[in-house]
């Protein structure tokens, strides 16, 4: 008999389904793919519909289905945190009792009305938040056993968690309890930089190096006490979030000679500076936690999973270290990746699916393509109703070729093929691509095409087998969740000094820092994707063909959007980027549009109002 | 994600923070907290050591709550196991404000038979 | 939100892609679709030469290619079920007129072996027999009106037009005054939701007792009949084998707020003058007890459930059983 289990998160942020069968993972998608409202935190009844699809079941046939936290222990935090806070809290509460009271209380009812019936189990199954996170970093792991370190901002009371994965299940240990939370330290500084919280944490990542960590030692003898074990406390003093809708109160802005950023102004040197400095004392901290839970679990091997295992460059500082043999990190580490670890943890916790291993050494997620795939019968279906000019090049290789040298002759392409990611990265299904050689491409792809800030500077895909050429990285990061150096020879050196003293970003950003200009970024690192045949074929073939024809095995990859916008999941949503943004060149699937051949894009109102900023 | 409409139930909140819960503020600031605020040089870690390490069986079956009977009790009893019996006696009024903020979101698709979503 | 079902066809307006496998969200949850290589909702894929099964090539709209159920839940597939040694080919096409059906046939299945062609003819299909443009719902939630092929009447038989259809959508302000008339807006109920929001749902239950949906049918010379006539009576004279013509109620006549003896006197009449069968599931159907029958449409949609499908099927079973037997003996 086999088992079925859809997991669900929702009702915080970036709300998600997945489905796991007999232990493997068929299908997971955030909702915000489908919605096409950003982080959409509503019910998944669209990721919940994709999953059955994917499956192809009925929901009656579903053996459970699972939500990736517990209600009842977060309003016990959130009773007690407004005891905590006093008279000032009221209005947390107010909001908190609507949501929490209102709506996330009754999963069960929005589960019946979505799917018509509540599968063969007839209710609702709930895990703990972390050990989602847990289950979600362990089981597809290629490790059969393994420390486990879940690390985000909260999730009922805990904020951190320590433990380990083997044959025998899933155990966390030790956790650090609410209020004290590097995830919520690290929103606090993203906040106070002028960025949305839960979202621009990646920006505040990205803005460190730019900065020095001048307020690092402010922030470690105010803000956070960090024990040689990694344990920490915050200072709830100079925090809002107990009594406010702010993170940070007058007491932080003090700390730090003023008021926060105003969103979208100019970023001054106490951005850059304060970005480096939290990144500074995030990455000790990690550290710490990490040789913790070595000892703790005496296991080689680390798993990691909650918003804080995104921050790609603590990750790599990580992996450098070399506390762990290995390292494997949940892409989907945020909350959409509850979603996975709530039916993976009921899968082998509550039904006894044994767990399933690749027989390859290799992790068993598939490189997170797991979302919807779409036909070249579908493309061509969306193509000829709407009377879209488009070439179809059926040939893997000839098609590969022919993108390849548009990208060479500096064109920028919208890329869809094969599954979609699951996560917040794009890894070649859902990707926009450029030449990473060119000096101007970061700033041309940020301003022309993604309509976002331009010191964020671009990812690269490279073949998994010649990522050394270019990278100090000996290990497979298929999910861009590692930072390395770019190789020495490559890097040309510029005077730091006059960097320091700039507060002129754009003058930084067009100076070429390697003979990979878009895709180094201000301190030589690069935040990796190494790129594996078996993951994903066709993107595999287009880098190769890439490196056939200009010598370099390496492309600029970022996500399928605009600025606000959730990465694209259909052809429809891909062809409306492809002609509201400068990209030359639209891949779908087996059929090429150039935008030169387009008919003009007609549309009633500015599609800008559509995308909040994120 | 919704705020509190009908003037009912955000009176009942109001009555619910302002009547039981900002009683119990006091007390928790004089010593009886519910968690630390900083810093504790004193301690020699932070980390808090869980009871149950693994997630059991009933683990997962346990927070499902039909009504908010259902939740007004399992609400005391967890309660009551922690040691806040203060809380617990006011689980049946937030069970009540449950009641009374019930509001998952409408799905509603207009179905129109005869307009096919196509194309 | 679900995936693109429909794919423009330059005679027939549009089929299903080939090759789907889609879960439509619906108001009871959401239904499994599949499709074949040849662009119809079907489990089995078409081949021309018949293999040991009695084979029954089936024709209709939505009722038939299942709108709101899974494909093994609907009716054609569970007559598969309940007649031993039959399959059936589904080349039900949501949102179409008899004419396109027919058009369908024309293209697809001329050349297929079957023991017998079911024509199930939703009686609304007149409506869209004699329409020439369509509203549809595009994926922006949207209406939008498209181009149908349609047949003409003349002293010489049926004439063929607006083949091949305008591929885009068209805008009802371009088109001229008297084409307008000749939109189908969602049959008699697009004009019974204006009524709706117009009145509120009361007064219009008082107005839809006893309302006829299908005034088409009322006299034998009715231009729209006769145009529907004619076009079912050159398809069963094409087939030229076994046909069995099914007209599918609609629910106010399942239900008993309407009156059903014009329609079923018309297709009385094609059925005597082609010699073709005819099934009227509807006297079964009116069998069940009330709330079963309201049980027969969604609580909005008023598609057939999966309990409507298998009454359906149930009222059909004996009567292709015994025109198979009949043909085999
Ligand atoms: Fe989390």
């Amino acid at each position: 008999m086999s088992t079925t289990i859809l997991g669900i998160s929702s009702f915080y942020h970036d709300s998600a389904a997945a489905l796991v069968r007999d232990g493997e993972i068929v299908a997971a998608a955030q909702e915000e793919r489908f919605s096409r409202k950003k982080h959409d935190p509503r019910f998944p009844r669209h990721a919940i519909n994709y999953c059955l699809e994917e499956a192809f079941i009925e929901a009656d046939e579903l053996d459970a289905i699972v939500f990736y936290d517990n209600p009842l222990l977060t309003w016990d935090r959130v009773v007690k945190n407004c005891v905590m806070a006093g008279e000032p809290a009221f209005e947390q509460f107010e909001k908190a009792a609507a949501s929490i009271l209102g709506i996330k209380l009754w999963v069960q009812d929005y589960a019946r009305r979505t799917l018509g019936c509540l599968g063969r189990s007839g209710r609702v199954l709930f895990t703990d938040h972390h050990f989602a996170h847990a289950a979600s970093a362990f089981y597809p792991s290629p490790f059969r056993e393994a420390a486990i370190l879940t690390l985000d901002g909260v999730g009922e009371w805990d904020t951190t968690a320590i433990g380990r994965g083997d044959d025998d299940g899933i155990e966390l240990a030790q956790v650090i309890e609410y209020p004290h939370s590097l995830g919520l330290l690290y929103s606090a500084f993203t906040y106070f930089c002028g960025f949305k919280v839960n979202s621009g944490e990646y920006k505040l990542m990205g803005l460190a190096p730019y900065g020095r960590p001048v307020y690092e030692r402010i922030i470690r003898d105010n803000l956070i006490d960090l024990k040689d074990d990694g344990s920490f406390r915050l200072n709830m003093e100079y925090f809002g979030y107990l009594d406010s809708f702010r993170m940070t109160n007058e007491r932080f802005d003090a700390l730090f000679g003023g008021p926060p950023r105003q969103p979208e102004s100019r970023i001054t040197r106490r951005e850059m500076d304060l970005a480096m400095s939290v990144q500074a004392v995030l990455e000790d901290a990690v550290l710490r936690l990490a040789r913790h839970a070595r000892r703790e679990s005496g296991a080689p091997n680390l798993v990691m999973a909650g918003g804080v295992a995104l921050n790609c460059v603590a990750n790599g500082k990580l992996l450098r270290e070399g506390i762990f043999d290995h390292i494997w990190i949940q892409p989907a580490s945020g909350d959409a990746g509850g979603a996975l670890g709530a039916a993976l943890m009921a899968a082998h916790g509550y039904f006894g699916s044994p767990r399933r291993m690749s027989p390859g050494g290799r992790d068993t997620l598939k490189g997170s393509y797991l979302g919807p795939a779409y036909s070249s019968a579908e493309v061509r279906a969306f193509l000829e109703r709407h009377g879209y000019p488009y070439e179809r090049i059926e040939d893997p290789d000839g098609r590969a070729r022919t993108v390849a040298q548009a990208l060479a002759d500096g064109k920028v392409t919208g890329f869809l093929s094969g599954r979609m990611e699951f996560g917040p990265r794009a890894l070649g299904a859902r990707s926009i691509i450029g030449d990473p050689r060119s000096e101007t491409m970061q700033s041309t792809m940020n301003l022309k095409i993604k309509y976002r800030e331009s010191f964020r500077p671009f990812a690269p895909s490279c073949l998994a087998e010649n990522a050394a050429e270019y990278f100090d990285l000996d290990v497979e990061s298929p999910y861009m969740l590692l930072v390395a150096p770019v190789r020495e020879e490559r890097c040309i050196p510029f005077d730091r000094e006059a960097f320091y003293n700039n507060e002129d970003m754009l003058q930084i950003i067009n100076q070429a820092r390697s003979d990979l200009p878009a895709i180094t970024h201000v301190d030589f690192s690069a935040r990796v994707q190494t790129v594996h045949p078996d993951d994903h074929p066709d993107y595999y073939r287009l880098i190769r063909a890439f490196r056939e024809i200009t010598g370099f095995g390496v492309i600029i990859n970022t996500s399928f959007n605009v600025r606000g916008e959730p990465i694209v999941c259909s052809p429809a949503d891909a062809y409306r980027c492809f002609m509201r943004t400068e990209m030359d060149l639209l891949v779908l699937e087996d059929c090429l549009l150039w935008k030169s051949n387009q008919p003009a894009f007609a549309e009633a109102g500015d599609w800008r109002k559509d995308y909040e900023l994120d | 994600m919704s705020s509190i409409d009908g003037g009912k139930a955000r009176a009942r909140v109001k009555k619910l923070f302002f009547r039981k819960l900002l009683p119990l503020s006091d007390m928790a600031r004089r010593g009886a907290a519910y968690f630390p605020m900083g810093a504790d040089p004193s301690a020699a870690t932070y980390y808090v050591a869980r009871n149950a390490t693994r997630m059991s069986r009933g683990d997962f079956e346990a927070p499902v709550c039909a009504d908010e009977n259902e939740f007004g009790k399992k609400l005391a009893a967890l309660w009551e196991r922690s040691g806040n019996p203060e809380l617990a006696k006011c689980a049946p009024e937030m069970a009540a404000c449950a009641g009374l903020l019930y509001a998952p979101e409408e799905i509603d698709d207009e179905v129109s038979p005869f307009i096919y979503v196509m194309f | 939100m679900s995936r693109q079902l429909l794919e423009y066809h330059s005679v027939i307006g549009y089929r299903f892609i080939p090759g789907l496998k889609a879960r439509v969200e619906h108001e009871a949850g959401g239904y499994l679709v599949r499709t074949n290589g040849a662009g119809f909702r079907c489990d089995r894929e078409f081949l021309p030469a018949r293999g040991p099964s009695r084979r029954a090539l089936l024709f209709g709209d939505s009722y038939t290619a299942g709108d709101g159920v899974s494909n093994g839940k609907r009716y054609g597939d569970l007559l598969e079920t309940m007649v031993p040694n039959l399959e059936v080919y589904n080349f039900g096409l949501s949102g179409s007129g008899t004419d396109q059906q027919y058009l369908a046939y024309r293209e697809f299945a001329r050349g297929i072996e079957r023991d017998l062609v079911i024509i199930a003819v939703f009686v609304e299909n007149i409506m869209r027999v004699n329409a020439r443009y369509r509203f549809f719902r595009n994926e922006n939630n949207e209406e939008v009106l498209y181009e149908k092929p349609y047949f003409s009447l003349g002293a010489e038989g049926l004439t063929l037009h607006g083949v091949p259809p305008e591929r885009r959508p068209l805008r009802e302000m371009d088109l001229p005054p008297d084409a307008r008339s000749r939109i189908d807006a969602g049959g008699r109920f697009a004009s019974l939701r204006l009524l709706a929001r117009r009145l509120g749902i009361k007064d219009l239950a008082q107005r839809i007792t006893r309302y006829n949906p299908v005034v088409e049918y009322n006299r034998p010379d009715d231009p729209r009949w006769l145009l529907m006539r004619a076009l079912l009576a050159e398809w069963i004279r094409e087939i030229g084998g076994p046909v069995l013509v099914v007209p599918v109620p609609l629910y106010q006549f399942i239900e008993g707020t309407s009156d059903p003896s014009c329609y079923q006197a018309r297709f009385a009449e094609l059925a005597r003058d082609t010699g073709c069968h005819l099934h009227d599931p509807l006297p079964d159907l009116k069998a069940y007890p009330k709330e079963e029958r309201r049980a027969f449409r969604f609580a909005r949609d008023v598609h057939y459930t999966p309990a409507g499908h298998r009454a359906l099927a149930a009222s059909l079973a004996p009567a292709v059983q015994s025109i198979l037997d009949a043909a085999g003996s």
